[in-house]
């Protein structure tokens, strides 16, 4: 189970490294009551930074978090960009 | 498991670390003289993911010495480096090996295997992995004098 708290560290932590637009995709974007992790598309985070952004989501809301770069657009972020839900954005 | 076993478990996993190390310093070597393939950064970054699996595997085998329970669950990799960090919740059997800037350093090497091993290579981004590459010889330098200096300190049986 996936919790509001967990995802809205996410975005308090994504915030913190300079995330631009955070999308939320996969389970917990539908079914949060049984979703095992937390899926990401994230943009405005670059180099070794982007991997501790993710650590630190993982390691601060106790859940299992998967984060994706949101560019280059690639199909993967397009479709889940499409299926997924914006839970930050600063354009 | 005696102390002489960990220290001798541990300086195996470090020679095999340092080796690795070295062979990223060569990636990164290249790097500099602009002849870098897709295939070199893959390797750069498989060689970086088999770093961190070593501090695992120390971290693993010290926990064991110090008779705390192993993290399980799909959790665990985060739990077992968070297990060593400075701060109230550390089990006080279990050394400081990860201070306040050690511990985000290791969480990056942390994270960028689990993409190396969950990813596909041909979508990896070349400046974030040459960047997480530079890290690590200062990383793991780091992490391995916590290490030692936890050795010294420590006599016999926990």
């Amino acid at each position: 189970m996936i919790t509001n708290d967990q995802i809205n560290k996410c975005v308090e932590i994504a915030k913190r490294y300079g995330a631009r637009r955070l999308v939320l995709f996969g389970s917990a974007a539908h079914d949060p009551a049984t979703a095992r992790d937390i899926d990401l598309l994230c943009e405005g985070v670059a180099g070794p930074a982007f991997f501790e952004m993710a650590g630190m989501m993982e390691h601060e809301s106790h859940a299992s978090v998967d984060v994706v770069p949101g560019v280059p657009r690639t199909k993967f972020v397009e479709v889940n960009e499409r299926r997924g839900r914006m839970i930050y954005d600063t354009r | 498991m005696t102390l002489d076993d960990l220290r001798e478990d541990i300086s195996i996993e470090f020679a095999r670390i340092d080796e690795t190390l070295a062979e990223i310093r060569l990636i990164l070597r290249n790097e500099r003289e602009s002849v870098l393939t897709r295939s070199d950064v893959t390797a750069g970054a498989t060689y970086l993911a088999q770093c961190y699996s070593g501090i695992e595997n120390v971290l693993k085998r010290i926990t064991k010495y110090c008779n705390v329970p192993l993290p399980s669950g799909s959790f665990w990799h985060a739990e077992l480096v968070g297990m060593f960090q400075a701060g109230e919740d550390r089990d006080p059997r279990l050394p400081e090996l990860a201070d306040a800037s050690l511990f985000p350093l290791l969480t990056t090497l942390r994270k960028f295997r689990h993409v190396v091993a969950h990813g596909y290579a041909v979508t990896f981004d070349r400046e974030a992995v040459l960047g997480t590459l530079r890290l690590a010889d200062g990383a793991v330098e780091r992490f391995k004098k916590n290490v030692l200096r936890f050795l010294g300190q420590t006599t016999g049986r926990v």
